[in-house]
């Protein structure tokens, strides 16, 4: 699939051949508040590497939530706080001294509906890269090719990098924010539902390079899409709401096995479609 | 964990140690710096509507008393006030709202209940933008030419009025009209559903829930009657015949307040001592009648807006016709 | 099938059609009367001629314009930047208190009346310049200019707050999430994507200023007569000169000149706002943050409040209230 040059091997992270993988973030005794309103309680939850894991459940279940508090999105929201850990790397995320603006180059974000700056397709995959790095004008090419070829975007786009990146379709946009997000080269990617704004071809196409991501990157991906999470994913994990309308996680396992044979009546009922 | 495993996180993060940590800090620094100066600005304005309320207050209360509010001015001696002024001022105000509310609230009730898209609504809405743009200035020109000259009024309060209400036209028929389209569907509906004709549903069921935004409208507008000045200098006048201070004729020559305060500081009322305290007193008369117009009009504004959210949607059982 | 009284409809029409009307009126008369200066002077003269004497019967228009455009430029140059901080402040960095604190400062300074502003810059400003700053007698176009500045910057500030409330959050989120402080967000996103909206801040504060009559008119100095040598020399501008002049002409042409000139701002004014027009009925893909600025704006910036909650559907093209911005409180 790759035939243009690539950027060196400093900047890919080296895909690892063993099979034993490693937690690439833990969420230790976590809660995540708004204000007094506690919307996730509970989470014991480790994401493995250079995986695709899928966080499925009924609306309002607080997945959202839980994803946009990887990368501190929710800090954006006054009265948001966490108790417990979410550990990346060694370090509580939470921590104080941590900085949010480069935990973000580290960790990158597609939402829902694809939100392209109104700007070249070029200067949106280079916006981040720009933000600190000053590269000769030939290493910055390189690297917007490469992130668009990763999101599988290049030969659409190629011959138009200096136009509008709104005169894109709904499926090249989102893999526009895709590219955008790699360009950073973050470790991980999480991504909001990325298909829901979708047709069904755009949607295909994301998952195919989805699989193909998530050799260099780990994945979380929040979906309402069972079928999606299914095809997709190597890990799922099945929240719900509770009583008191805080969502917790229900289950966590092998796609294959939450699908096919799930523990928890409840991850049951929902896979067959009895509510959500 | 594989020994592979091992390396790949160690290359992750020397990786990520090697993300140009200055850039990164130079980036906060100016971020920073950023907001420093954002927030300078925010501060510079603040800080600088107080320094002037301070300062008028300062200059003008000690000159303001009941003697200075309530007597003339004088033209060689100390000690005049302000009192046919303020008179000019506020009867200049009513009689230019008498004029302006009805045509304002007429052209607001046309735009929206009435008029259908056409080249003529365009045309419509094209001059109240257009008329809302112009300079008082020019207004005031119009008005010497028409007015003054053309029908003979001369220089008098009517002149002014008159101008003054093709200024303050487009300010009315605006928010005349939002108040009137944002009356609930559902009060005509259930007028016309019973059988009242088009008018008959405005005059009925519309205009009094309008009312509340229509009087903010004149609020807002008297606010801008008392602080006119250049109409009312090409078309009133700047002088009061002192056997005609306080007299109700339009086709008498005036002086408002806002005109005074010019008068006294650039024209030069000849022998008078005391001009700088007047005009003191006068400008923070002036500024506290503008103060108190327009946060009477921002509170009623805000009761008026929670009433409306109150109640946006259905209205309540109560609220409807009972006929 | 809904009953109509014809003469209800009849009679609001006609109020609404005095709209039209007097617009026209005010272009047949101001533009007729003004054009009778050429009866009087040569074209040549009025725009060239480099002095404003109406005891030679010279009317150049040139001090006048000189006057109108370096207040405008220097106004604009300081106040611009300024006004667009503030905007950006209170929609990005302000919590909710400040912001509205910050908004009811922006509206009492729109509020206040032009001679207010007048006698404040005699009071104050002019001093400072001619003791601080050592420019002049102290009444001349910086005078004007300084004044002008927080005349102006409501203006501006409403209608760029507006542009940049308008963007979506989606933009703001996209930029973060890859890392950008809120800076870079603002420098690198946030304002190529206001820039219309923006733009029309800007043009609608420079009406403003060209507009602007009283405030100018006591600081300037009002002489007419050559264009001046520096910043603190008595100048003039176009509104001021009218204003001073008009109500003692001393001639038929003296008055047509005058009238003129009034014809000259009328068109100028229609000029602005044309463009502002077509500046925000191009947007290529920017989402309606300056259609929703031109319809937002309610003038006075009080209105916000009401049209904002009570009115969901904004049908009307509210620039007429951004204009009303333009129009000096004189």
């Amino acid at each position: 699939m790759r035939s243009a040059p690539l950027p060196t091997a400093e900047q890919m992270p080296i895909a690892s051949t063993d099979s034993e993988q490693e937690i690439m973030l833990q969420f230790e005794n976590a809660s995540l508040f708004y204000g007094a309103f506690r919307a996730v309680k509970d989470l014991n939850l480790p994401i493995k590497a250079r995986s695709i894991t899928a966080i499925i459940g009924p609306s309002g279940c607080g997945k959202s939530t839980l994803l946009r508090s990887i990368n501190r999105m929710n800090d954006r929201v006054s009265g948001f706080r966490v108790a417990g850990r979410l550990m990346f790397d060694g370090e509580n995320i939470y921590d104080t001294s941590i900085d949010s603006v480069e935990l973000r180059r580290r960790i990158g974000m597609v939402f829902q509906k694809p939100n392209p700056f109104p700007q070249s397709i070029y200067s949106n995959v280079a916006f981040g890269p720009q933000l600190y790095e000053r590269m000769p004008k030939k290493q910055l090419d390189d690297l917007v090719e490469a992130s668009l070829r990763a999101a599988a975007l290049w030969d659409d786009v190629k011959d138009k990098l200096h136009q509008s990146a709104l005169g894109l379709s709904g499926g090249q946009q989102q893999r526009l924010c895709i590219a955008r997000a790699i360009a950073t080269q973050p470790e991980m990617l999480l991504m909001d539902e990325p298909c829901s704004a979708l047709d069904p071809i755009s949607t295909l196409k994301i998952e195919e390079l989805m699989l193909e991501l998530k050799r260099n990157y780990t994945i979380v991906i929040v979906t309402h899409n069972m079928q999606q999470a299914s095809r997709a994913s190597d890990t799922a994990v099945m929240m719900t709401m509770d009583d008191d309308r805080s969502g917790y996680v229900v289950e966590v396992s092998a796609t294959e096995q939450l699908f096919t044979n799930p523990q928890n009546p409840i991850t049951e009922a929902y896979v067959t479609g009895r509510f959500g | 964990m594989s020994a592979d495993a091992r390396d790949d996180i160690a290359a992750r993060r020397t990786r990520a140690a090697l993300r140009n940590p200055t850039a990164r800090r130079r980036a906060h620094l100016v971020n920073l710096l950023a907001t420093i100066v954002m927030s300078a600005a925010a501060l510079l304005l603040v800080v600088v509507l107080f320094a002037v309320i301070f300062i008028l207050l300062r200059a003008g209360l000690p000159a303001i008393s009941w003697t200075f509010l309530t007597t003339g001015g004088t033209f060689f001696e100390e000690g005049g006030g302000i009192a046919p002024q303020i008179f000019v001022s506020l009867y200049m105000l009513v009689l230019s709202l008498l004029i302006t509310t009805p045509l304002g609230v007429g052209a607001a009730i046309y735009l929206a209940e009435y008029a259908k898209p056409s080249r003529l609504t365009s045309a419509i809405r094209f001059s109240t933008e257009a008329l809302s743009s112009v300079p008082s200035v020019v207004f005031g020109v119009f008005g010497a030419v028409v007015f003054l000259s053309y029908f003979q009024f001369g220089f008098s309060i009517l002149s002014g009025a008159l101008t003054l209400t093709l200024l303050n036209l487009p300010l009315m028929v605006r928010i005349s009209e939002d108040a009137i389209r944002s009356v609930p569907a559902s009060y005509r509906e259930a007028s016309l559903a019973l059988g009242g004709t088009q008018w008959e549903t405005i005059r009925k069921a519309v205009l009094p829930s309008a009312v509340p935004g229509i009087v903010t409208a004149m609020v807002l507008t008297g606010g801008r009657i008392i602080g006119e000045t250049a109409p009312l200098i090409l078309t009133t006048g700047t002088t009061i015949s002192p056997n005609a201070q306080y007299s109700l004729n339009p086709l008498a020559t005036g002086e408002t307040l806002a005109v005074h305060i010019w008068v006294l500081k650039i024209v030069g009322v000849p022998g008078l001592t005391d001009a700088n305290s007047v005009a003191n007193g006068a400008a923070a008369v002036l500024l506290i009648m503008v103060l108190l117009l327009n946060i009477g009009a921002a509170l009623f504004t805000s009761r008026l807006e929670r009433r409306l959210r109150g109640t946006s949607g259905a209205p309540r059982a109560s609220r409807r016709k009972k006929e | 099938m809904v009953r109509k009284s014809i003469w209800a409809q009849s009679l609001f029409f006609s109020t609404a059609a005095l709209l039209v009307i007097s617009t026209a009126a005010l272009v047949l008369f101001i533009g007729g009367n003004g054009l009778q200066v050429f009866r009087y002077i040569s074209p040549a003269t009025f725009f060239l001629a480099p002095t404003w004497d109406q005891n030679t019967d010279t009317f150049g228009i040139l001090p006048l314009l000189y006057g109108s455009i370096m207040t405008t430029l220097i106004t604009l140059i300081i106040s611009a930047p300024l006004a667009i901080a503030v905007a950006f402040f209170m929609v990005e960095v302000a919590s909710p208190p400040v912001r509205r604190v910050l908004r009811s400062t922006v509206e009492l300074f729109a509020s206040l009346p032009s001679v207010i502003y007048g006698f404040l810059g005699l009071i104050i400003v002019v001093p400072w310049v001619r003791e601080a700053l050592h420019v002049g007698l102290g009444k001349g176009i910086l005078a004007a200019s300084i004044v002008l500045i927080f005349m102006v910057q409501p203006t501006i500030v409403s209608i760029a707050e507006d542009a940049i409330r308008s963007l979506p959050e989606s933009l703001r989120e996209g930029a973060l999430a890859v890392g950008a402080t809120r800076w870079q967000m603002i420098w690198r996103v946030l304002l190529p994507a206001a820039r219309s909206g923006i733009i029309t801040a800007v043009i609608l504060g420079i009406g403003r200023a060209i507009g602007e009559t009283m405030a100018v008119q006591m600081v300037i100095g009002n002489i007419t007569s050559r264009i001046p040598a520096n910043l603190g020399t008595g100048a003039t501008t176009m509104p001021a000169a009218i204003v001073t002049q008009y109500p003692e002409t001393t001639s038929a042409a003296h008055r047509s000149a005058l009238i003129m000139v009034a014809f000259m701002l009328l068109l100028i004014t229609f000029a602005l706002i044309t463009i502002v027009r077509i500046a925000t009925n191009r947007q290529p893909g920017a989402p309606s943050a300056s259609r929703k600025a031109r319809q937002h704006i309610a003038a006075p910036i009080q209105q916000q409040g009401l049209t904002e909650g009570a009115n969901p559907q904004n049908l009307h093209d509210d620039e007429s209230a951004a204009f009303d911005q333009m129009r000096s409180g004189a």
